[in-house]
């Protein structure tokens, strides 16, 4: 564990906010999908798609979450 | 070595490109048009005497030394204020001439003191050198009168004014003027009575004078000398090397007597400071023999017991068993670093090269995450290069210029002399800031707009100005069309277009007149050549990268790219920042800004080598903290930082330094890390080690040793010897081989090395078969992105959370001064602590009046993260609702203040905006009280190492 997981929520949501001025939603999910597999250490990739996974991604916002959903490893 | 100096031409080359045919005590030269008859015969080798002309400033033509005849013009003109024509003949000596001069030299001397064998100029004076060069051999004037009785001004901790020794020859009041752009000295008085004056009949320490040494540098006399030429006599030889302070990166003589630095001089063939120069580099360069110094390595199990001094074999050991005990007690990826952006380029690409193969993690970071981060994300994104894309020369041809949350005059000093000169010569200025710096008024300088921005507002102020120069049809078609993705273009005018962003509906956030933001967006699109220059006030803060990608944005639109006298400019803060990060000390990217996971790259470094990389991205700083307090970050090696003052919320990274099990730290001081560490290895500061800086033009400078290092190696040396206890052998010899590997794995180096860098005497990357000499402009023909088209992001405002309250109705900001680099751990061991010995609170008079405040009075300031007490000073250059600091003294705690909120794209820290109170107090506060104990306990265990 790398993080606790209200900074990692915090911090996927203030990506999205940036992604999100794309009218594209498919772009923008892109968008921060690829910023967050580029960018974070693989135990702070484990920790959020558990949290989508498991606890329904509580405090991620509606972009955050198909996002996450698309992370792969 | 010798301690030969440059050739003193008298004055300045001229730019012309015409050429004029003349001839000179018969013999023919060729020389530029507009070049001055002194010039001419220099380069040819003909010395006219001279006093009040040297290189570095316009001739003046006052001191009359420099008379020559010209066939067929009348009387004897100065040669140093005359142009050369076509067909001139100009003859330089005869018995005329020499009657002349000997005249003038008698006057000169009949009122200087005749202390020669005894001055401390002896060996470097002007005035007695042209006193041999045209013969003097008897004064026959008695005066009646002198100023030999006239008394020294020793205010200043680096140079003494001796009025008693000056001739009025003006130069130290040109120099002022011309090169550092201050005005601080006049000449007071008329006739016998003319005086050098700083300010009004002020000493040098409380006039304006900023101690640039411009004037000391002129002085042809003792009048203006430098302490430690008074103390120590002339040095006897120099090395050119480079500035440690800022990334402006100037070039020095390092002027030495033996090992001992007597002076740093300005390399007037320096090209990133063409022989200008700061209070910093110039005098503050006595920390590195500060008897604070800690030359031998030492240990201890725990922060709470005393240090043991160990040999260089024990310690380095110690530390590698430790990382190896953790890592098989919790797992590879438990360990990281931080390299150092004070240290060079090789020893940032070692230490990042350690923990990525010998490590075996990504879990590398650098200081440029709290500060410029943003710039190599917004920058690499858009313009395709994690870089500023011009030289510093070219603002020589901005038409307009745009500084936008950068303090140049205090943070990159001689770049905003450069810039203010520019200024003068009549380029338009849009300030952006919340803040009146210098520059919003200065002498003969005066800001066209100064927009006065709410703190945190940056997104919605480059939105305004995109949204003017798409709605008002001054997007630069033609270049975009040739030069931009067009898709992402499009996109991005349509964006901007909504008349959301429009100056008059933007005004509420920002707090600009729409009117002042539409005209200074029309002045930026249609002026000329528009440059804009950004710093920490752009990317410490939550959208820090989306202003960087609406700088780039708006640049491209406009056209202001790819050719000299526009641009984007960061300003970067730290010596070798951009090469630190060029070096590959980002986690989730290897040297050269190519991402860990891209498999061309990955293979290349993994077979140069020879180890297992990583493709998972490692942590950031604020991640590798909080992994900490969680249990799974228990390791770390810090090279030449500071995190536990320079971060934010100082008080979670104090906690996490606390739990981690083995803190290596390599630095020249006890620093504040260093009190969490349970190893200390010594650092050699930038005198004792060669190697290369880049600077924030990406120019890679030479850095050379000039002295032996106090604890017996270089940085380098250090990370080494670590990696080969454990396991991970490195056999370099020289830095130059580590250059040579750089060189060969870098695709923007591959034509650097340490033989060209002398050759050139620096070079600016991307320097490859493309460019053999390097790139002073990038993006001339195509932006570096795969397809060469820049790219357009859409940058939408969003507040930050970091929001005021009637809890916290004030807006905390934090800078620099002149005085003080970042954490201050150089500087305050210098004289500079004459000027700035402490941190204080910038308040205006009204939110001071509101809360009872007088100037001088202790505050407390209080936000959500913590609370600390500075003094207060009252003044209108902040707006009312914001206060401001520095974060140059650790007892200030500034960092306990700011938050963890931080830029979306990097995590660089949200600095520049924190909600807080400020109330009257009589007492520090208790964090203070906390780290007065803390570091007494921690200067007594150290002070128990020797006997341990």
């Amino acid at each position: 564990m790398s993080s606790n997981i209200d900074t990692l929520i915090k911090m996927a949501n203030d990506i999205s906010d940036f992604f999100n001025a794309d009218p594209d939603k498919t772009l923008a999910a892109e968008g921060v999908r690829n910023h967050i597999s580029r960018n974070w250490e693989l135990r702070m990739r484990q920790m959020i798609v558990e949290h989508l996974n498991n606890h329904g991604g509580e405090g991620l916002s509606i972009l955050a979450k198909s996002a996450i959903g698309q992370l792969t490893f | 070595m010798s301690i030969d100096k440059d050739k003193d031409y008298g004055t300045p080359a001229s730019s012309a490109t015409e050429m004029v045919n003349l001839e000179i005590d018969g013999f023919k030269v060729t020389v530029p048009a507009g070049t001055s008859v002194m010039r001419a015969a220099a380069s040819i080798g003909i010395d006219i005497p001279k006093l009040c002309a040297t290189d570095s400033i316009e001739p003046f033509g006052s001191c009359r030394l420099c008379v020559v005849q010209i066939e067929g013009g009348r009387g004897l003109p100065a040669s140093c204020t005359t142009p050369v024509f076509e067909g001139m003949k100009a003859v330089t000596q005869n018995q005329k001439l020499a009657d002349v001069r000997r005249g003038v030299m008698e006057l000169y001397i009949s009122d200087h003191p005749l202390d020669c064998l005894t001055c401390a100029a002896n060996g470097d004076c002007e005035l007695q050198d042209m006193a041999g060069a045209v013969g003097l051999r008897e004064v026959r004037y008695k005066p009646v009168e002198t100023h030999l009785g006239a008394t020294k001004d020793t205010s200043n901790p680096y140079f003494t004014f001796d009025p008693s020794k000056c001739i009025v020859c003006q130069r130290c009041v040109r120099a002022c003027e011309e090169t550092q752009g201050t005005f601080a000295l006049t000449i007071d008085g008329r006739g016998f009575d003319s005086k050098v004056s700083p300010g009004q009949n002020q000493d040098f320490l409380s006039s304006e004078c900023v101690s640039c040494g411009a004037c000391v540098q002129a002085c042809p006399t003792a009048t203006l000398i430098e302490n430690n030429v008074i103390e120590n006599g002339q040095p006897e030889h120099a090395i050119v090397t480079t500035c440690a302070y800022c990334g402006v990166g100037c070039s020095f003589r390092a002027e030495m007597k033996g090992e001992q630095v007597i002076r740093m001089v300005p390399d007037k063939n320096g090209q990133a400071n063409h022989g200008h120069s700061c209070v910093k580099g110039r005098f503050a360069f006595g920390y590195a023999t500060h008897k604070d110094r800690i030359t031998k390595p030492m240990i201890r199990a725990s922060i709470q017991d005393a240090w043991k001094e160990v040999s260089w074999e024990e310690a380095i050991n110690h530390a590698a068993s430790e990382m190896k005990r953790i890592q098989a007690k919790y797992g590879k990826d438990s360990i990281g670093g931080a390299t150092s952006s004070r240290c060079t380029n090789e020893e940032a690409y070692l230490v990042q090269k350690l923990i990525r193969a010998g490590f075996g993690n990504n879990n590398v970071d650098t200081c440029a995450r709290v500060c410029h981060s943003p710039t190599g994300y917004g920058l690499k994104q858009t313009l395709g290069e994690s870089s500023g894309t011009q030289n510093f020369d070219s603002i020589m041809k901005a038409d307009v210029i745009v500084v936008m949350g950068v303090n140049p005059t205090d943070g990159h000093p001689v770049f905003g002399s450069m810039m203010k000169k520019r200024l003068r010569q009549g380029a338009k200025l849009i300030v952006i800031d919340p803040r009146d710096i210098d520059l919003v008024k200065t002498p003969h300088v005066q800001a066209n707009y100064h927009l006065k921005l709410r703190p945190s507002t940056n997104v919605a102020v480059v939105n305004a100005f995109a949204h003017v120069v798409v709605t008002e049809g001054f997007v630069n078609e033609e270049f975009v069309n040739a030069r931009c993705d067009m898709t992402s273009f499009n996109k991005w005018r349509t964006f901007v277009s909504d008349e959301r962003h429009s100056p008059e509906n933007t005004e509420s956030i920002t707090g600009v007149p729409a009117a002042d933001m539409r005209a200074a967006a029309r002045l930026y699109a249609t002026g000329g050549n528009a440059a804009f220059h950004y710093g920490l006030g752009v990317t410490e803060h939550s959208q820090g990268s989306t202003t960087v990608i609406g700088i780039a944005n708006l640049a491209m639109a406009t056209g202001n790219i790819g050719r000299d006298g526009v641009g984007v400019n960061p300003l970067r803060g730290q010596n070798n920042v951009q090469g630190s990060c060029d070096m590959g000390s980002f986690p989730h990217e290897l040297p050269g800004y190519r991402h860990v996971a891209d498999p061309a790259t990955h293979d290349l470094f993994e077979k140069a080598w020879n180890a297992t990389l990583s493709t998972n991205p490692g942590l950031r700083l604020p991640n590798m903290f909080n992994a900490a307090l969680e249990g799974t970050y228990m390791g770390m090696y810090i090279e030449g930082e500071d995190i536990a003052q320079s971060d934010p919320n100082i008080t979670h990274v104090h906690a996490a330094l606390r739990a981690m099990e083995c803190v290596i730290v390599q630095d020249i001081f006890l620093n504040e890390t260093a009190k969490f560490a349970h190893v200390f290895l010594p650092g050699a500061s930038f005198l004792e080690k060669t190697g290369t800086f880049t600077n924030a033009e990406r120019r890679i400078s030479p850095v050379r040793k000039v002295m032996t290092p106090l604890a017996g190696y270089a940085d380098w040396e250090v990370t080494q010897m670590l990696s080969n206890a454990l396991g991970y052998p490195m056999n370099y010899s020289d830095p130059s081989e580590i250059m040579d590997e750089i060189a060969s794995l870098m695709p923007t180096f591959t034509g650097v090395s340490y033989a060209k860098i002398d050759e050139l005497g620096s070079i600016q990357w991307p320097c490859n078969n493309d460019a053999p000499e390097g790139t002073p402009v990038m993006h001339t023909q195509e932006f570096l992105r795969d397809g060469g088209k820049g790219l357009f992001m859409l940058t939408e405002y969003v507040p930050t959370i970091e929001k005021i309250t009637p809890m916290y109705p004030l807006i905390l900001t934090t800078g620099r001064i002149l005085a003080h680099y970042n954490v201050g751990a150089q500087t305050r061991r210098t004289g500079n602590v004459a000027w700035n010995p402490e941190d204080l609170l910038e308040i205006h008079p009204h939110d001071a009046e509101d809360r009872g405040i007088n100037d001088g009075d202790w505050v407390g300031i209080k936000s959500r993260a913590g609370e600390t007490v500075l003094h207060a000073v009252i003044t209108d250059r902040v707006q009312p609702g914001v206060v401001y600091t520095t974060f140059h003294f650790p007892e200030s705690g500034a960092n306990v203040i700011t938050t963890d909120n931080s830029d979306w794209a990097t995590n660089c820290p949200e600095y520049k905006v924190t909600a807080v109170q400020v109330t009257k107090v009589n007492q520090h506060s208790e964090w203070q009280e906390g780290y007065r104990a803390f570091t007494e306990n921690q200067l007594d265990l150290l002070a128990q190492a020797a006997n341990v």
